[in-house]
């Protein structure tokens, strides 16, 4: 491996994983018949308090879990849910692509947002608010076009609704 | 008893036997393809090239009711009244499917893959795949990025069968290879600044059933179908891997594991791997020499009967004659010191030949190559400590020669007490500064001094010295006599467990070398040419501890502990 960093023990001061994100993942021990099965909620707990899961933080969660930071990169790349480059925004919001929302103009509403916050799909505003993305079926299709900002349902997305969500998605 | 249909034949199975579609198959000769399944990892069965229709026969009525979809025959166990279908028209579409799947993505760069000729996707698709290709896409990648430092992957070649995976996570244990992303962008990886490096990771080239991991030690030397394949047993240390020799015109390309459940499984380490490389070293002492009046004499191999006895007897003959049998008449005091490297035949016909001119000859065991500890892995597989293949073999056989084992290092005290007349040493060790594949320096204190200094107590004796390489006790000789590297050589070695393995030469040695075996022979007086087979039945027929090692043994080897009370 020559393109590859050494593999070397990362000085305490490095760490990206604070004593109390630490304390939360162990508190799942107890729960799960294996350390393994401790990866998703593990996986969760630092996107929570960090915004996305770096690679230096894979390492941790594999040495909590006892496993091999390969076993845990294997689970997170599953999942489109886990940024691992930056943090997203304040706020995440999905709007809804699959059927029903499309149907309805989901896509027009999104590419209106994107275009409206300057960002192109997936990416994050400058000011660090805000992250769009795009997202299926959220279970609401009797409210299309919806989307999905942090855990609240925006439903029947106009070009207004979703202009005021822009004016402050941070709430 | 169980019976099991494969495509309308019987195949009766055992009841304690655990068999999947796939070996069941394999039974009735019918070869199920798969890429995925491997006997000596889990079974995900995710490639599903394996698939095949499956059912079940009553047993009162005979009748038979088959499943509507296909299954995996590597995930369907066989049982009573199983009826397995693998050539209908179903089966023979869906493998179609799977190949054409496969390469829709694929380089399709076989005139330079280093696995064409032995690749699964190439002979699969030779057999189960369409003859057009209907995907219009054309937009072949063909990226190489390096897993660690012996392996490479050739990413776009990758049938995403995870037997690479699985082999990191389930046999070496140290889980280093991951699958990252899913679906289409699914690719074999390993983690930023954590390669690919245990002591078992060429295993993973010989696993993957196409050319997506390359042996960066093999990587472009040779076509296989170049190579000749010789079953073998690794020399590097005591477990004695069941290894297949590939070589073309007496050149070792690659070894590669040969199954065997009772030794290696289906794997071996890389240092038995890549630690052959010391068998072509142009530092190979390759000519028989003899010291006259302190000059150095070449000797040709026909005159080394007489020139040995009469460095053994004190006599002279006239090398016209060969040399009289059983003449010691100076009653010399006279040694050899068998290696841990010399077969059992080998090391049982120079025992015999010295013996000839002394009977209460000193035979003792070569100097035991140590390096670290025993090395276990999750699955079982140990690395020795102990470097050489062949201790028990050699102690067991002096134990039923002299009732003792006389170590090295015991056999030196004992020389220097009162110094021999005349001493055989063998030798055929690797190189001093170890070769064991990661470069590293392995040589013991005592093998650097070996290689300087001549031990105390020999240097009045007439010394015949048979090795491989250069050492202050090669230096040191009166004779000289060049050793083979055992994929030269033909006997049996017995490994840690007891299991003895027999084996054939897999290239001759270079020119000027003679073979211990051939050499002992001709000393001997035998007829014709070295046969192992033969030595092997007189041992088996005179001590008793060699008592399983009679017959045919077979390519597995024997446990020489069967039927005997310990
Ligand atoms: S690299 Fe080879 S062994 Fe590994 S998943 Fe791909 S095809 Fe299978
Ligand atoms: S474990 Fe020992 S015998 Fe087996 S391959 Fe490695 S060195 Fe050779
Ligand atoms: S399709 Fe958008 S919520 Fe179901
Ligand atoms: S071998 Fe059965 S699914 Fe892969």
């Amino acid at each position: 491996m020559t393109n590859q960093p050494a593999k070397t023990e990362t000085p305490a001061g490095q760490r990206v994983l604070s004593d109390a994100i630490v304390a939360e993942i162990k508190a799942y021990f107890p729960r799960y018949p294996t350390l393994q099965a401790v990866t998703l909620p593990a996986l969760h707990v630092v996107n929570a308090h960090l915004r996305h899961v770096p690679l230096q933080a894979v390492v941790e969660i594999a040495e909590l879990l006892e496993l091999a930071p390969a076993q845990i990169q294997d689970t997170l790349s599953f999942y489109g849910f886990f940024k691992q480059d930056a943090p997203h925004g304040e706020t995440r919001a999905w709007v809804c692509r699959s059927v029903s929302c499309a149907l309805r103009g989901g896509e027009e509403i999104f590419a209106y947002m994107c275009q409206k916050a300057g960002i192109e799909p997936g990416q994050t505003t400058d000011d660090g608010k805000l992250t769009l993305e795009f997202g299926e079926c959220l279970g609401a299709c009797e409210f299309a076009p919806c989307m999905l900002a942090g855990d609240t349902l925006h439903k029947n997305l106009t070009e207004e609704s979703a202009g005021k969500f822009l004016q402050s998605p941070t709430g | 008893m169980a019976i099991v249909l494969i495509d309308g034949q019987e195949i009766e199975i055992g009841d304690d036997e655990r068999l999947n579609g796939i070996q069941v198959a394999a039974r009735a000769g019918v070869e199920v393809p798969h890429y995925c399944w491997h006997p000596g990892l889990s079974v995900v069965a995710s490639c599903r090239m394996c698939l095949v229709e499956t059912g079940k026969r009553d047993a009162d009525s005979g009748e038979i009711s088959m499943l509507p979809k296909l299954v995996p025959g590597c995930q369907t166990p066989a049982r009573d009244g199983t009826v397995f279908v693998t050539d209908s028209e179903k089966v023979r579409q869906a493998r179609a499917m799977v190949e054409e799947d496969l390469l829709i993505r694929h380089p399709v760069d076989c005139p330079i893959c280093d696995k064409a000729g032995e690749c699964h996707l190439q002979d699969y698709h030779f057999e189960h795949g369409r003859p057009e290709r209907r995907a219009d896409i054309k937009p072949f990648h063909s990226r190489r990025r390096e897993l660690g430092e012996t392996v490479t992957l050739f990413v776009d070649r990758c049938v995403m069968c995870t037997r690479c995976v699985r082999f990191t996570r389930e046999v070496s244990g140290d889980a280093e290879l991951m699958v990252v992303h899913r679906g289409a962008h699914e690719e074999i990886d390993v983690f930023p600044g954590f390669p690919l490096e245990n002591k078992l990771s060429g295993n993973v080239v010989d696993l993957c059933p196409v050319g997506a991991l390359g042996d960066l030690d093999f990587l472009y030397s040779q076509r296989v179908w170049f190579m000749k394949q010789h079953a073998s047993v690794c020399a590097g240390c005591s477990t004695g891997c069941s290894i297949q020799v590939e070589e073309n015109q007496d050149r070792i390309h690659r070894l590669k594991p040969r199954e065997n459940p009772h030794v290696n499984q289906w794997w071996m380490c890389d240092e038995g791997r890549y630690g052959w490389k010391y068998v072509h070293d142009n530092a190979r002492c390759l000519a028989p020499q003899q010291k006259t009046e302190g000059a150095w004499q070449p000797l040709d191999w026909s005159d080394a009967p007489a020139v040995l006895h009469a460095a053994l007897s004190g006599e002279n003959c006239s090398p016209e004659n060969s040399p009289p049998k059983n003449s010691n008449p100076k009653k010399r005091r006279l040694a050899a010191v068998l290696s841990p490297f010399l077969t059992v035949e080998e090391a049982y016909l120079l025992a015999t030949y010295i013996r000839q001119y002394d009977e209460n000859a000193v035979l003792a065991l070569g100097r035991i190559p140590q390096a670290g500890a025993d090395e276990s892995f999750p699955n079982g597989f140990t690395i020795r400590a102990e470097k050489c293949p062949n201790r028990r073999g050699v102690e067991m056989l002096l134990s039923a020669l002299t009732g003792d084992v006389l170590s090295w290092e015991s056999f030196l005290e004992q020389a220097a007490e009162t110094p021999f007349d005349a001493v055989w040493i063998t030798g055929g060790y690797p190189p001093v500064n170890g070769n064991d594949g990661a470069g590293e320096d392995v040589a013991s204190e005592e093998e650097k001094s070996l290689a300087t200094e001549l031990p105390a107590g020999l240097a009045s004796s007439t010394l015949i010295v048979q090795d491989l390489f250069d050492s202050a006790l090669w230096r040191q000789a009166d004779i000289q006599l060049p050793s083979a590297a055992f994929v030269e050589r033909s006997g049996s070695f017995v490994n840690a467990g007891n299991r003895l393995q027999s084996f054939e030469w897999a290239i001759r040695p270079p020119a000027g070398v003679m073979t211990e075996g051939q050499l002992y022979w001709r000393l001997l007086d035998r007829d014709g040419l070295y046969n192992a087979r033969r030595v092997l039945e007189d041992v088996a027929r005179e001590h008793i501890a060699f008592a399983a090692a009679s017959g045919e043994i077979p390519a597995t080897g024997r446990d020489l502990l069967l039927n005997q009370l310990v």
